[in-house]
């Protein structure tokens, strides 16, 4: 298959490019450094392949050094039929940099290229333009005016690449190609002759900033934002959580009505309905979470608010820019271990990795919630402003943000040395009005990629504990059951926290996927009898009478455990040793066991 | 680990010394709102005095200071058509003269 190479420096818009031409639902956003593996799609009979962002072609970073890497390798295959250089209009001198030094490796290789004139919208909302037919003529080689987010002039660029991909020779120069030029300079007359002033652009951003990253004002927008993050995902995913209980409850009573009693119906009610069903309430909680954070991405406060932690995360050993790879991590530790090859610096790279599993992703958010739920009272403060189950929750990931920041802070003074820094340099990029359908695509996306992992992990662990909880004696028997002679021979573990052995299993178990914790106890309280409500598993557990102290030292253990393999893979994969995952999931095990205990002491 | 920004004290640098530049002052001096031009650059690495120059940091480029936030934060400068964020460890590598 023909392919094409798409290349461009961080947040010109490749991504979103890249998006709209194959129709996949890559990550996109309004920070530097969103792409940081090259991905390929399908863009009508041929291949389109997006490469991370990068300023030049001299790499400085494990991303762009991915990215170069790969472009000098693809560049020479034979099925690469041309390349499309991205450029920023509103930052036309500094994309200019690389796509030159890109034009000139690829027609060395004899691939033709062409531009994509990004962010024309902007240019045009600030009444000034950029002289295409000249540059086009300067740089011999086709530009394209267009705009990914208003959808202009893309047909018109589809068309090109297709005809690119098909006969590409009719792309390379009719004149002869002078690749004798500093691209610094090129870029800075290229600029100078045929680009725009973007001073009017750049006045908006300036007294934003002014705001935002003033010492007072920048600091209390910033906890703002941080609180209102948290509170959104209890306050408005409260309503939605109901509708989700009531419905699996309706369905429930729906599917076992009609059935007679028995072990299938036993199944459906407490595996089906109590351990998948209870589970899913959740789903709304991650959907708004997933919402806010690309909120902020789109916008570009992300930036904003990296410049404004450097200072203090440097005293840790990390840096300003692992603020965005940590926010990823309330998502998910996966990709926010990826978003950290944007931090040029290895040893606060490493750090930032071995830390990132501190961050409370969304597999913790129904086990938070669950046990919020239970111990917390619903009060309002401040007038009804404020949730008070909402500041916990704001508490509960801050903890694990004091966590990270504490075991950075001993990890750089005695384990990690001996690197040679590199110095914080971020361009801020200019705010934007984020789009709805994207932010909502993306929360839909992530409620999909939550409801299939139940599918699978979370139903196969389920039923496991089903058939131990169900069998030899059946529903209401739990207690002598095979699960419970298992689980009782673990239950001294967990006995200094006060828990009896349902607890004990449901920990367990949630090695495999902290989500599991849930879906375990929702189970087992099915199977022991309480299908009335079979949805609302913290009424069943407030009933059961769970203490706070035992409840609070559960919330302090999920908050540091590390019990995701899919993190350690990934983490092997980035820091290239066995060694280090290993010994990052036995000691944060170990932590959080111990901080656990110690919250008990301190709760009781 | 392996990282081309992993640098070794045997990389050359450009010093004050040879820059011998007389009256410069680090851009990490400037105030907020004013406008200066770079003479020169002090003890940065060939890796990042490319990477400065093309971010548009080179020597004769117009630099404006835009925020200074307390407690040593990072500052923002202008810089051609873009907005940069440097800590005081660059910022203060970098050598400007007033406009």
């Amino acid at each position: 298959m023909s392919s094409i190479l798409v290349i461009g420096k961080p947040n010109s818009g490749k991504s979103l490019l890249f998006n709209r031409l194959t129709g996949v639902n890559q990550k996109v956003a309004n920070f530097p450094g969103v792409t940081v593996e090259i991905k390929s799609a399908t863009f009508r009979k041929h291949q389109l392949i997006d490469f991370p962002g990068t300023y030049s072609l001299d790499p400085i970073s494990k991303d762009e050094q991915t990215a170069v890497d790969q472009f000098n390798s693809y560049i020479n295959e034979k099925r690469v039929r041309g390349v499309l250089c991205m450029l920023d209009s509103t930052r036309l001198e500094r994309s200019l940099v690389l796509a030159l030094q890109a034009q000139k490796v690829a027609l060395e290789a004899g691939v033709p290229v062409a531009f994509a004139l990004n962010m024309m919208d902007d240019i045009e909302r600030i009444g000034e333009s950029v002289d295409v037919e000249g540059l086009q003529a300067d740089l011999q080689g086709k530009v394209f005016a267009i705009s990914t987010r208003r959808k202009q002039g893309l047909d018109e660029l589809s068309d090109a690449l297709d005809e690119m991909a098909t006969s590409p020779t009719s792309f390379l120069p009719i004149e002869p190609f002078n690749s004798e030029f500093d691209s610094l300079e090129r870029a800075h007359q290229l600029h100078t002759v045929y680009g725009a002033s973007v001073d009017r652009l750049l006045a908006t951003q300036n007294r934003l900033d002014s705001f935002f990253l003033s010492g007072f004002f920048g600091a209390v927008a910033f906890i703002s934002v941080m609180i209102i993050l948290f509170q959104s995902i209890f306050t408005w995913a409260v309503p939605l959580m109901d509708g989700v209980e009531a419905g699996v409850s309706w369905l429930s009573k729906l599917t076992t009505n009609n059935m007679s009693d028995g072990t299938l119906k036993d199944f459906i009610n407490d595996a089906l309905f109590g351990g998948i069903g209870s589970f899913l309430v959740f789903v709304p909680q991650i959907m708004v979470l997933t919402f806010i954070i690309g909120l902020l991405e789109d916008s570009g406060y992300l930036a904003r608010a990296s410049v404004i932690c450097h200072r203090g995360l440097s005293k840790v050993g990390l840096s300003g820019m692992s603020f965005v790879p940590y926010l990823s991590g309330f998502a998910c530790a996966i990709p926010a271990i990826f978003a950290a090859r944007t931090i040029p610096s290895p040893r606060r790279r490493l750090l930032t990795i071995l830390t990132i599993p501190l961050m409370s992703c969304s597999a913790r958010l129904p086990v938070y919630s669950l046990l919020v739920l239970v111990l917390i009272p619903p009060t309002k403060v401040l007038g009804g402003l404020l949730d008070v189950r909402g500041l916990i929750f704001f508490g509960l990931y801050m903890l694990g943000i004091v966590a990270a920041l504490v075991v950075s802070a001993m990890l750089s003074n005695f384990v990690v040395k001996n690197e040679d820094d590199v110095p914080f340099i971020l361009e801020l990029p200019p705010y934007r009005l984020p789009s709805l359908k994207p932010l909502i695509q993306r929360a839909w996306n992530s409620a999909k990629a939550f409801i299939k992992k139940a599918g699978n992990v979370i139903f196969a662990v389920t039923v496991i504990v089903w058939v131990l909880g169900y069998f030899p004696n059946g529903a209401g028997q739990l207690d002598s059951s095979y699960l419970s002679w298992m689980g009782k021979a673990i239950e001294p573990i967990f006995s200094p926290w006060d828990l009896d052995w349902r607890y004990g299993v449901a920990i367990i178990a949630s090695f495999v996927a902290r989500e599991v914790f849930v879906g375990t106890l929702g189970t087992m309280f099915g199977i022991d009898g309480a299908d009335e409500n079979i949805a609302g598993l913290a009424a069943n557990i407030q009933a059961d009478g769970l203490s706070l102290a035992s409840g609070m030292a559960l919330l302090v253990f999920y908050v540091i455990a590390l019990q995701c393999a899919s993190t350690l893979a990934v983490m092997r994969k980035e820091v290239g040793s066995n060694m280090i995952p290993i010994y990052s999931f036995i000691g944060y095990s170990l932590l959080a066991y111990f901080a656990a205990w110690a919250t008990y002491l301190l709760v009781l | 680990m392996s990282n081309p920004a992993t640098h070794t004290a045997a990389e050359p640098t450009v010093s004050l010394a040879a820059a011998n530049i007389a009256g410069a002052v680090s851009m990490w001096s400037v105030g907020k709102g004013a406008t200066a031009v770079v003479t020169g650059f002090d003890g940065i690495t060939d890796v990042y005095l490319r990477r400065m120059r093309e971010i548009g940091i080179d020597v004769g480029a117009e630099i404006k200071c835009l925020n200074r936030p307390p407690f040593s934060a990072p500052r923002q400068y202008q810089i051609c058509d873009g907005v940069f964020s440097l800590d005081k460890e660059i910022a203060s590598s970098i050598l400007v003269s007033a406009i």
